[in-house]
């Protein structure tokens, strides 16, 4: 009943499974957003000239404050804009938005996400 | 006795005008935080749980709310009501709301600092 050729070949697939897995989080570039060139771009974009000191004093109550947002989300919302109304479904119509990511690169808005959510504000996740 | 109404017509037309400038899409309602306490228990399923995550059409964490400008979130609420904001859950959750319940929940999560304590209705 027991098959040791069996038994090996199962090991080598889950070893290389695991390793396929390991490549994929290694290639993942989320990991490897950085902030600093995430504040570079939100500088160079003059972001603070409508969401505020620090990105936490939005000009009027319309804009959000960002500081300290989830970066995930803000890479998404930053997508979301580059979509605009070329994609009815998923893209968030917002002309000053759009405008001001039509440049930006996956890497860039995941640099951007990175930086402000390294930022202190008054966002918080309460009940 | 002129000069004391003509000021307080000046201070009307002010505040008229304020309020209009804060809240241009229901210049009438104001939002109450307290009200919306029994409001938002579809919110805190998703945006209550600290790294929730939704799963489409892309993961990522539910933004927080907390501290957020009212003004925003009103216009967030209105938005995915009207459709022009897309996410499945946000639609169907802010079709259920009305014009005051949307501003008493703008103004609820307006008001929360990091020192605010949880809900006690929930």
């Amino acid at each position: 009943m027991y098959k040791p050729d069996q038994a090996l070949r199962t090991i080598a697939m889950v070893a290389g499974a695991a390793m396929a897995i390991g490549a994929l989080a290694v290639s993942n570039p989320a990991a490897a957003a950085s902030a600093s060139n995430g504040k570079a771009l939100v500088e160079s974009h003059n972001c603070a000239a409508c969401h505020g000191p620090n990105l936490n004093k939005p000009v009027t109550p319309e804009y959000p404050k960002l500081a300290g947002q989830h970066s995930s989300y803000v890479y998404w919302a930053l997508k979301q804009y580059q979509m605009g109304t070329s994609n009815p479904k998923l893209g968030r119509n917002n002309a000053i938005m759009q405008a001001q990511v039509q440049s930006l690169s996956q890497s860039d808005m995941k640099d951007i996400a990175a930086y402000i959510e390294s930022l202190d504000g008054d966002l918080v996740q309460k009940k | 006795m002129n000069s004391f109404v003509g000021k307080h017509v000046v201070t009307a037309a002010l505040a008229a005008l304020a309020g209009f400038a804060l809240n241009a899409q229901a210049a009438d309602i104001v939002g109450n935080a307290k009200a919306a306490q029994g409001k938002v228990a579809m919110c805190i399923g998703c945006h209550g749980i600290a790294d929730y995550r939704t799963a489409y059409p892309e993961v990522y964490k539910v933004p927080m709310l907390g501290g957020q400008n009212a003004q925003y979130l009103a216009n967030a609420l209105h938005g995915y009501k009207k459709g022009d904001r897309h996410f499945d859950t946000m639609h169907a959750i802010a079709s259920s709301l009305t014009d005051q319940d949307i501003a008493d929940i703008a103004a609820y999560y307006a008001a929360q600092t990091a020192s605010s304590p949880n809900n006690p209705e929930k």
